[in-house]
């Protein structure tokens, strides 16, 4: 899904912070309780910040059930548990390394390092939730890869702009202004900029604002989701095959603006009373 | 390990013989080492794989990159001091004005405000900041692609820039009088013993841990030593910099690999000691007391040198010395050595030597704020306080310098600040440094 040249320019910072802060989760930001093993002699227990746990081990048997185990009993002080075997990350790491192709999509290279993460199902081992899931630097959208490229497919029009934002307090609080070619690749990600567009208003208002900031430098919109924060927040937290009908429901009631120029009609609210 | 810091040196080496066979003989040539800590501070990981001072036998001055926010101001403590302390230029070569996309949680103005007076702090004396002027893949930088600016960046990039040109910025040297020394040779066993090798998290790939040799991946194996000397080197260096943080002795940063010819511009140096120690480093030490230093080891005296054979250089001197509280002191020659065996007791040792060599103590009002002071070589008339309140709330300084202070100035506000004639007492917001302009009498 990603052209090779993509371009990242003209970013607001605030605005990045705070999508960053919506949609990604970040592993090293984790409490975490790291078992290192050795062919199933341990070689390294600790917490991430050096806190006291329970149930330190000096051999590992089954890692799920010591995984599940260790985080059952230190779950108030622990976001994950991560139980490792030196070989198994060992030949993980080369075989992504080893994998990594000058020509291909970097995003296809990037999700190829979290799936070869199942093929070392009891060597790189985590609860709650696995390895994939868990390690690195996640989404929290909801939806997998797959998902997305299908509503990208479904939604965007070809060579078109989307436009996402957030709305907190009457202001525009993030956003992403995301340009797509005619395969559906992102050619472009980048904010709205407070300095040459108004950033405060409902979030009807800012939809019909930031279009037409989008459409006046030669671009078209082809999708446009604002929401309040809640509302934003209910979304990305919904599974990916209920989040039509969490849509509809957050439009209807007020909470959001939904736009597609290849959608089935949402009621959407808008001030300058556009049909969705 | 010692052949990763090479690696990196030989082809620095290389590049930069091509660069003046091709004309650029008389144009400096430096290099970046990246930022190798991120959060944690001063735990002694700026060694291996770098070496300023090898690389600057090729180029001609060598630094660290700075992206840190301000909550990582013992980050940037740690970098602009060990850069100050070990190179022969200070400088910054990419110091943060904006940053990449892929920077989780970038800052903002005030933190870039706060971490370049962190770094003048220190003693650094250069920077190039990365990057003035936006492109592809670069956010939040003092002037936009399109040449508009960012008002609030460009004036705080203004304003340091003129306090820096208005006196003498340059000439001002840091006066620290003691110097903790990272020792290279356990940082390269550290190295050497971690669990698992991750590959390098600039994109954040899946494994969450750092490339870097740190609690969470080295292994706790003893070696057949008593302790493992892999594990016990941060712990003790962790030791004696928080001893020294906050004690109001000032305090640079460097290794074992700086010639020790460089040690005799301070009173006092403190190094971890276990097991072993190279001979040649044993010897300096020694060197260094018996001219009028003031050495600070510990935990154990070696008795073996790099490849394990015996060497009892230090041990000669500390066998048989009177035993203190938490150690031994040993006079040698025209110095000491204090041998610290007890971790409760490294304060207390680090004060007490710091007491005998005459170290000058400065007070704060709160162990939380740092405080360091420059001088004016030639004019002992004048001072630069700088003060760091580097945490989330306010704290009331009270500070002293040990000298009457006739007249102060903050020069990055453009203020005067009243005094007693003995301290200046303000209270500092959270993650504020002020800089104060002293004029001190005899």
């Amino acid at each position: 899904m990603l052209h090779q040249d993509v371009l990242m320019a003209d970013i607001d910072v605030d605005q990045w912070r705070n999508a960053q802060s919506l949609l990604l989760r970040s592993a090293k930001s984790c409490r975490r309780l790291v078992v290192i093993h050795d062919g199933g002699r341990v070689v390294k227990f600790r917490h991430t910040e050096d806190t006291p746990v329970r149930g330190e081990v000096r051999t590992v048997e089954d890692p799920h059930r010591l995984a599940r185990a260790l985080y059952e009993a230190n779950r108030e002080a622990v976001d994950f548990v991560v139980v490792m075997e030196r070989d198994a990350v060992d030949t993980y790491f080369a075989r992504v390394q080893d994998s990594w192709n000058v020509e291909e999509d970097l995003d296809v290279f990037v999700r190829r390092t979290y799936a070869t993460l199942d093929s070392f199902p009891d060597g790189i081992v985590t609860h709650p939730g696995p390895a994939r899931e868990t390690l690195g630097l996640q989404w929290r959208i909801g939806a997998s890869h797959d998902d997305v490229a299908e509503a990208v497919a479904d939604l965007v029009a070809p060579h078109s702009t989307v436009v996402l934002g957030v709305e907190r307090d009457g202001e525009l609080w993030a956003s992403l202004i995301i340009d797509f070619d005619d395969a559906g690749r992102v050619t472009s990600i980048t904010t709205a900029d407070p300095s040459v567009v108004d950033v405060r208003g409902a979030h009807g208002e800012l939809a019909d604002r930031l279009t037409a900031w989008v459409e006046s430098r030669g671009k078209v919109v082809s999708v446009v989701l604002l929401a309040e924060r809640d509302a934003a927040e209910a979304f990305l937290a919904t599974p990916a095959k209920r989040k039509r009908d969490l849509l509809n429901t957050l439009v209807a009631e007020g909470n959001a603006t939904f736009r597609s120029i290849s959608a089935e009609p949402v009621a959407s609210q808008s001030s300058s009373g556009r049909p969705g | 390990m010692e052949y990763r810091e090479r690696y990196l040196i030989d082809s620095m080496d290389r590049l930069a013989g091509m660069m003046r066979e091709r004309g650029l003989r008389g144009i400096a040539l430096f290099h970046n080492y990246p930022h190798p800590l991120g959060p944690g501070g001063s735990a002694s990981g700026f060694t291996t794989p770098f070496n300023i001072v090898a690389l600057e036998e090729k180029l001609d001055f060598v630094g660290f990159d700075i992206y840190s926010r301000k909550e990582l101001y013992s980050h940037v403590r740690t970098i602009g001091s060990y850069v100050a302390a070990t190179s022969r230029f200070p400088y910054i070569p990419e110091f943060i004005a904006g940053v990449w996309p892929w920077y989780l949680d970038p800052g903002d103005g005030g933190d870039e405000e706060f971490v370049t007076k962190a770094a003048l702090m220190q003693g650094v004396k250069g920077f190039s900041r990365y990057m003035l002027v936006e492109r592809d893949r670069w956010l939040d930088s003092p002037i936009r692609r399109d040449g508009r600016e960012r008002a609030g960046k460009v004036e705080m990039l203004g304003r340091a820039n003129a306090m820096l040109q208005a006196g003498d910025f340059v000439d001002l040297r840091r006066e620290a009088d003691v110097l903790l020394l990272a020792n290279r040779e356990y940082d390269r066993l550290e190295a050497a013993a971690v669990l698992v090798s991750f590959p390098g998290d600039f994109l954040e790939t899946p494994s969450g841990f750092s490339e870097y040799p740190n609690a969470l991946t080295v292994g706790e194996d003893t070696l057949g030593f008593d302790r493992p000397p892999q594990v016990a080197k941060s712990t003790w260096f962790s030791a004696f910099s928080d001893a020294l943080t906050g004690s109001g002795y000032d305090h640079v940063l460097s290794d074992t690999a700086l010639p020790p010819d460089r040690w005799r511009d301070r009173k006092v140096v403190v190094v971890t000691t276990l097991d072993y120690l190279d001979s040649a480093t044993q010897e300096a030490l020694v060197e260094y007391v018996r001219a009028g230093g003031t050495a600070v080891i510990g935990p154990k005296v070696p008795r073996l040198d790099s490849a394990m054979r015996p060497c009892g250089t230090l041990a000669e001197i500390l066998d048989g010395a009177a035993p203190t509280a938490g150690g031994r002191l040993a006079e040698c020659g025209a110095g000491r050595i204090f041998e610290v065996t007890d971790l409760d007791a490294v304060p207390g040792v680090v004060s007490g030597a710091c007491d005998a060599a005459g170290v000058r103590r400065v007070t704060a009002g709160d162990p939380a704020l740092d405080v360091v002071v420059h001088g004016l070589p030639g004019d002992p008339g004048v001072k630069v306080v700088f003060v760091a309140n580097p945490t989330a709330a306010p704290i009331r300084a009270e500070i002293g310098i040990g000298a009457r202070l006739d007249a102060v100035r903050e020069i990055w506000d453009g203020r005067d600040v009243a005094t007693d004639g003995k301290t200046v007492t303000e209270l500092l917001p959270p993650y504020t440094i002020r800089i104060y302009r002293c004029v001190v009498g005899a």
